[in-house]
């Protein structure tokens, strides 16, 4: 995934509005096309709650127009995650008493269909799915096993090592190994 | 700011773990600790969603069937893509400017490219109430097929993303109100 442009006051996307040295709508558009897709899959981590998730990622680019110019252009990614993490997390405690955080992936499993893969959607992009289903194709058996037990079974790491009768260091190993080359795979698909 | 490809493994591995509820307390702690002052942490989380989602896009591997979904699932999906629509479209179709109009863009008042470009994104997209009250009625999957839904027509209009709404507010002109300090 490439950093962001240079959108800010450098008038490449219309320019700061009138009077002012605030972003324009166009340019935080811009950012919303741009970053808006990473942004949601982080608010979605952190609040496991797609409503909570959209009203952050709202809040977020409203603070974006309002005070985005006060963030240098080269560090506005990381601007927009740190206004995101506090949205998320002041929504979070507002919400508390009505919902408690989620646990586990189980809210993952209900929140993804996997009735068309081949649907575009900015959460989960096409070829990252492809991706991730040639990554899977490679795995050794072993490792499909937990990542089939942790992530499509919400099994935790200590349910899987006492289910298949191995060390919990062995569980974990796997895990992390098949992770590394589902990453591998995606970022490689990103860099083509 | 790191670079995804760059990302150290073991951070990955942190927000695989935070994200599936694998850190203990203190653990979660300092991870969210980090979110707060590490884009690349961030970073981190938004591929460890990513990856999982695209997981569970797939067939289980081996066909052992999934959990069971929730058919009232769909409504919250629809809001999602409906919103996230916004995100995928370039520029150019979310403000619908045509490659004159792209020329003269800098003589445009924002205000109106912000109408224009929710006009032209409710026409795209079709209606967007499941944007503004998920909780009410179902997802309508035909919806956005639908030709015979005109912009501005037949009385009510969704609302615009908040942020469109404050950005008209701070572009329009000299009436408008200034926006109060905030906390961040």
């Amino acid at each position: 995934m490439e950093p962001p442009s240079d959108f800010a006051r450098s008038g490449a996307s219309g320019g700061p509005s009138p009077g002012s040295d605030r972003l324009s709508p166009t340019q935080v558009a811009d950012l919303f096309s741009e970053i808006g897709p990473e942004l949601s899959r982080f608010l979605l981590g952190v609040l496991r709650n797609p409503d909570l998730a959209q009203d952050a990622l709202q809040a977020t680019f409203t603070k974006a127009l309002e005070r985005g110019h006060e963030a240098r252009p080269e560090s506005l990614r990381g601007w927009l995650f740190r206004v995101a993490y506090r949205e998320a997390i002041t929504l979070r405690r507002r919400d508390s008493r009505r919902h408690r955080l989620q646990r586990g992936l189980a809210w993952m499993i209900e929140a993804t269909s996997e009735d068309d893969p081949n649907v575009d959607d900015p959460i989960v992009r096409r070829e990252a799915v492809e991706a991730v289903r040639n990554a899977l194709d490679t795995l050794p058996p072993a490792y499909l096993d937990v990542v089939r037990a942790r992530i499509y079974e919400d099994k935790t790491f200590a349910q899987i090592a006492r289910d298949q009768g191995l060390p919990l260091g062995t569980v974990l190993t796997r895990m992390r190994r098949a992770l590394e080359r589902l990453s591998r795979r995606l970022r490689d698909e990103e860099l083509q | 700011m790191t670079p995804p490809a760059l990302l150290d493994d073991d951070l990955r591995w942190q927000a695989f773990r935070y994200l599936a509820d694998e850190l203990d307390e203190d653990g979660r702690r300092r991870f969210e600790a980090r979110l707060e002052a590490d884009p690349d942490a961030c970073a981190a989380l938004a591929e460890a969603v990513e990856l999982v989602a695209s997981c569970l896009r797939l067939p289980t591997p081996s066909g052992l069937p999934k959990g069971s979904r929730s058919r009232a699932f769909p409504v919250v999906v629809g809001v999602l893509i409906a919103a996230l629509v916004l995100a995928a479209m370039g520029i150019d179709q979310i403000i619908g400017l045509g490659p004159r109009e792209r020329q003269e863009r800098g003589t445009i008042e924002p205000g109106i490219a912000v109408e224009r470009a929710w006009s032209h994104l409710q026409r795209e997209v079709g209606p967007l109430d499941g944007l503004i009250d998920p909780a009410e009625g179902d997802w309508p999957e035909e919806e956005t097929a639908d030709p015979a839904w005109p912009a501005g027509e037949d009385g009510e209009d969704p609302e615009p993303p908040g942020w469109l709404l404050v950005a008209v507010k701070l572009d329009g002109g000299p009436d408008s109100p200034e926006p109060q300090p905030l906390e961040n």
